[in-house]
């Protein structure tokens, strides 16, 4: 039986990159938000105190950082924390519903170096008309897509990320229509609805089931022959498809995938080299990972939490858990292959992160589907 | 490359130091980074105030006891690296 080297990522002296939801406030109430259970429950930091914490990342020479939120376009500061960002030597992007964006919005990337530095700004779009965006991002197409439409005229870094539900499976090739070839953007990417936060309290109706993810994953694959390096995902159903697809060449080859550490936790290698902070100022592991909070940005030393934080070295040690060794996982076939799927969903979903993933698992996934590979799929 | 020319860094430039292998030159202008051993980070180090290829050369002569013949060729390589790459600037 082949067998992975199970050495972890190395460990960056500091994180690359770093996610910061700057707000917990949003204008819009998306469906599936996975940050709606802190967003009720923690308060925004100051401007002064934003500033603070920005020089300490930059001082911890962290080359990017990623604004989120919440909406980050709500805090009428965004600028001002942009222009701290490059004051210390440091790239960004920025994650936005779309909707806020105005001409004064670009106006304002214009100045300094804030669009020399910006690496992109990414806008939430999941359907190609108002009736099926709306489903997931309520009362919102139309504002978003001209903020998209006012960014891709202006020439700024703008990407679009759809995020499938059961809401938009079927609009999926209108979608990938409206965006490449209407709007005539570059590419889109894609990932899924986490069943997790508000996503967890209508799951029935959002969350995608092993039978969703393969009718969405043949979808996207046929767009990706269409649209060829138009279509990417890092998460969702096109990653998982591809995920399985290099679990079943493995088998069947011998020859182990080098994208992850096949036959342990080995999802994912972010806590190698990235942060979260929320809105109050709280350091994660991941924003999917809020409830192990390692301390606070305005108190706490990063790097020293970086290293030595016990939240963040839980995640870590994932690695060394081989899957032949769960119990769970006793029989499956697949458990020198597998990468126990996404901690940060495990987590929301088991309260435990030293668990392989439920709604990840290849085995279910053919099980449900009634089909013993996906050769042929 | 005339041996007269000054090189200065770039204020913008973020050092990052990793492990044994080095650090890193991060341009958050252009995203590029530079991975520098210790010999580049020596470089780097005399670019805080301007220097001449002429000065760095030297300034390897007292630094080290042993100084390989091709030196001069390296250095310039790196310098017209961390040039082209907007890391140091030449005046």
């Amino acid at each position: 039986m082949p067998q992975s080297d199970l050495t972890a990522p190395k460990l960056e002296n500091a994180p690359e990159s770093v996610d910061i939801s700057i707000t917990g406030s949003c204008n819009l109430s998306c469906r599936y938000c996975f940050y709606a259970d802190p967003m009720a429950s923690l308060t925004d930091l100051s401007t002064e105190d934003w500033k603070k914490c920005i020089r300490k990342i930059g001082e911890a020479r962290v080359m990017r950082v990623t604004l989120t939120g919440g909406e980050p376009f709500t805090r009428p500061d965004i600028f001002e924390l942009v222009d701290e960002i490059v004051d210390n030597r440091m790239r960004y992007s920025i994650l936005t519903n779309g909707t806020l964006v105005t001409a004064d919005t670009i106006s304002a990337f214009r100045r300094g170096k804030r669009l020399l530095r910006l690496d992109s700004i990414q806008v939430s779009i999941d359907g190609s008309c108002a009736e099926v965006h709306n489903r997931s991002r309520p009362d919102s197409f139309e504002r978003a897509v001209s903020g998209l439409r006012l960014l891709l005229e202006n020439r700024l870094p703008v990407t679009v990320r759809a995020t499938i539900s059961r809401h938009n499976i079927a609009d999926l090739e209108a979608l990938a229509s409206f965006l490449l070839c209407d709007l005539g953007l570059p590419s889109m990417t894609n990932n899924e609805a986490s069943p997790i936060g508000a996503g967890c309290t209508c799951r029935d109706e959002m969350a995608l089931d092993h039978i969703d993810i393969l009718n969405a994953g043949i979808r996207l694959e046929n767009l990706q022959k269409q649209y060829p390096g138009r279509i990417t995902a890092q998460a969702g159903p096109l990653a998982r498809m591809r995920m399985y697809r290099e679990m079943e060449s493995a088998r069947q080859s011998g020859r182990l995938t080098n994208r992850w550490r096949m036959g342990c936790l080995s999802s994912c290698g972010g806590v190698f080299n990235r942060l979260g902070i929320l809105h109050d100022g709280s350091i994660v592991p991941c924003s999917m990972l809020h409830d192990l909070v390692m301390g606070n940005i305005l108190t706490d030393d990063l790097l020293d939490l970086w290293k030595n934080s016990t939240a963040i070295r839980n995640v870590r040690d994932r690695y060394g858990i081989l899957l032949r060794d769960i119990a769970e996982c006793s029989g499956c076939a697949w458990t020198d292959f597998c990468n126990g799927g996404c901690p940060g969903v495990t987590q929301q979903m088991r309260k435990t992160i030293l668990a392989p993933g439920v709604n990840g698992c290849f085995r279910s996934f053919l099980k449900a589907n009634g089909i013993e590979s996906l050769n042929g799929s | 490359m005339s041996g007269k020319e000054a090189y200065l860094r770039n204020p913008d430039i973020a050092l990052r130091d990793e492990d044994e292998s080095g650090c890193l030159l991060f341009n958050p202008d252009t995203g590029e980074v530079l991975v520098v051993n210790d010999t580049g980070r020596f470089i780097w180090d005399l670019c805080e105030k301007a220097v001449t290829m002429t000065e760095i050369l030297m300034s390897f002569g007292e630094a080290y006891e042993s100084i390989p013949e091709n030196l001069s060729e390296d250095v310039e390589q790196f310098v017209s690296a961390m040039t082209k790459g907007g890391f140091i600037a030449s005046k």
